[in-house]
């Protein structure tokens, strides 16, 4: 690969990682807090090869564009940065759901103490699926009885009738998902896999049925359900 | 239909690399279609989420690190590091592997800079020690472990204890049996007759293109991993204590997670024993597919045919050690 080639390269993946971060797309692959950095990797990138695409022109520069040997100026496998930019910028791969859902059969984590503040004010009370479960499991379900909750999540399907409310959980990218699930009981309707919908009701204790793949899973007893857009964040990190 | 046929070597051939980027780049915005509807399947895009997630979250880091890098070669003089290091090897190991706890980040950025460097005349052994402590032992990592296990400071006292016991031990292994020719010293651009910062801005492109594509490679297999190991059979070989602690290093070889989140996934992981997830913690940093790759990259094949399971191996022994003395 010659320099120019190089730098067309550090221009096209920098130009990639300003795509997705300047809007909202970054948020399928990584955690909100990666925003600022990835801004600031991506303009360092562009600005990096426009740079030597202007320096070392043969022109000016001291340099020949053309080494001969093709690895002075990183070397083959540096054709593989093309890989993310296609994807990126022809597939625009989505955020991960029911299908990653599926296959995350990893428990939750447990806290250390159940010392879980009071729940907030709001009627009905808008709440992660993360803290709903955490609190149906760890808290046993303390004050959450007289409560009316809304949930968002996407739906999938439930080994043996009905479905699961569900969000992926990630720490810091798409590569340590895990899900949290939540049973829909009640007046839940049926959804296709992978829609977006937002339930209000109320806790309904656990359900023990595929404790050992999942363990315990917490059930709200839907009053409605209604489909909704896809959240600007797909994640709960 | 051959949209995405590899390129050839452009030295070999005589075509030029720019015209067959520009052929390739062309066939792709032609074939946008074509190629889209490859990747229908949910399983293709899971893969395709996965594999976009572990090149955009590392490429912050790896451009942190190159930078760093390119300043180590063009602003600091080859005479401090002899100023700061200890001469003998032995000595400079443990104080280039405590050095480790002042880079934040994770472990895409400590390969290039323990290239810069080694490139500088840094002794590699000391160099390698660095390379390892600084993913697992920097503030952003043992605050994050902390925040995963709320109320177990020990566990981010064991990881720290672990992770610079193993990174010192490889060093002094490494000072001792290593040869010089096992280690290729990493290719740098010649920057005889440039100003500072041209010479910063060229080692950085240089860097940065050498190991972002090996990054790539690294990507490709975690992605793969991630989405076609069933993640059941952990609950297999929980049950046995040393199956697994040797279960759990391993899937953090296979799993390659950023050091800044693996201590949630280890947290998780909440079937197995906590000396267990201290393997996964201290190897997750030193050894994974995505670092075997980007090692294999700098420092070539050999050395990181050698070096891996080494590290491996050291670093689960430590992990094992600490787990029984702390945990």
């Amino acid at each position: 690969m010659n320099r120019d080639t190089g730098n067309v390269l550090l221009i096209l993946v920098g130009g990639a990682i300003l795509r997705i971060s300047v809007g909202d797309t970054f948020l399928r692959y990584v955690r909100g807090g990666l925003q600022i950095p990835l801004l600031l990797a991506g303009a360092t990138l562009v600005l990096l090869g426009l740079l030597s695409l202007w320096r070392e022109n043969p022109g000016r520069g001291r340099q020949p564009a053309e080494d001969g040997h093709g690895h002075a100026h990183g070397n083959r496998v540096a054709w593989l940065l093309l890989l993310p930019v296609f994807a990126i910028f022809l597939i625009a791969p989505p955020a991960l759901g029911s299908y990653a859902a599926d296959r995350s059969t990893v428990s939750r984590v447990p806290p250390a103490a159940s010392n879980y503040p009071p729940l907030p004010a709001g009627d009905p009370l808008a709440m992660r699926l993360d803290e709903y479960e955490a609190r149906a499991v760890w808290d046993a379900g303390r004050n959450m009885s007289d409560r009316t909750f809304k949930l968002i999540g996407f739906v999938t399907e439930r080994p043996g009738g009905g479905y699961y409310l569900t969000r992926i959980v990630i720490s810091c990218c798409a590569a340590d998902a895990t899900a949290v699930r939540i049973q829909v009981t009640g007046t839940a309707g049926s959804y296709r896999p992978d829609t977006w919908i937002e339930v209000v009701g109320h806790y309904d204790g656990l359900d023990h049925s595929r404790e050992k793949d999942l363990g315990p899973v917490a059930i709200v007893r839907a009053d409605s359900v209604r489909q909704i857009d896809p959240p600007r964040e797909p994640y709960e990190t | 239909m051959t949209v995405t046929a590899p390129p050839r070597s452009p030295s070999r051939t005589r075509v030029g690399s720019t015209a067959v980027l520009t052929v390739l780049l062309v066939v792709v915005l032609v074939g946008q279609r074509f190629i889209a509807d490859r990747f229908q399947s949910a399983a293709v895009q899971t893969w395709a989420t996965v594999f976009v997630a572990v090149c955009v979250q590392a490429l912050p880091f790896l451009v942190l690190g190159v930078l760093i890098s390119g300043a180590i070669a063009a602003f600091v003089p080859p005479a401090f590091f002899a100023r700061v290091l200890p001469r003998n090897p032995f000595a400079a190991v443990p104080v280039a592997g405590a050095a480790g706890a002042l880079l934040p980040g994770c472990e895409c950025a400590s390969v290039p800079v323990a290239g810069g460097l080694i490139a500088r005349g840094v002794a590699p052994a000391a160099a390698l020690a660095f390379l390892l402590s600084s993913p697992a032992i920097n503030p952003v990592v043992l605050v994050a472990t902390a925040v995963a296990f709320p109320g177990r400071p020990e566990m981010v006292a064991a990881r720290f204890v672990a992770s610079l016991g193993a990174a010192v031990v490889v060093g002094w292994i490494w000072a001792r049996v290593g040869q010089a020719g096992w280690l290729r010293a990493p290719r740098r651009p010649d920057t005889t007759g440039l100003n500072r910062a041209e010479a910063f801005r060229a080692t950085a492109a240089h860097d940065f293109l050498q190991a972002g594509g090996f990054l790539v490679v690294g990507g490709l297999t975690a992605a793969t991993l991630n989405v076609f190991v069933p993640k059941g059979i952990l609950n297999v070989v929980a049950q046995h204590q040393w199956l697994a602690v040797g279960a759990l290093a391993l899937l953090a070889v296979l799993l390659a997670i950023c050091s800044e989140a693996d201590a949630f996934v280890a947290a998780s992981l909440s079937q197995f024993s906590l000396t267990a997830r201290l393997a996964f913690l201290v190897v997750g940093p030193m050894v994974d597919v995505k670092l075997i790759s980007l090692q294999a990259g700098t420092f070539g094949r050999g050395f990181a045919l050698r070096f891996a399971p080494l590290t491996f191996v050291v670093a689960v022994a430590c992990a094992v050690v600490v787990g029984w003395w702390l945990l």
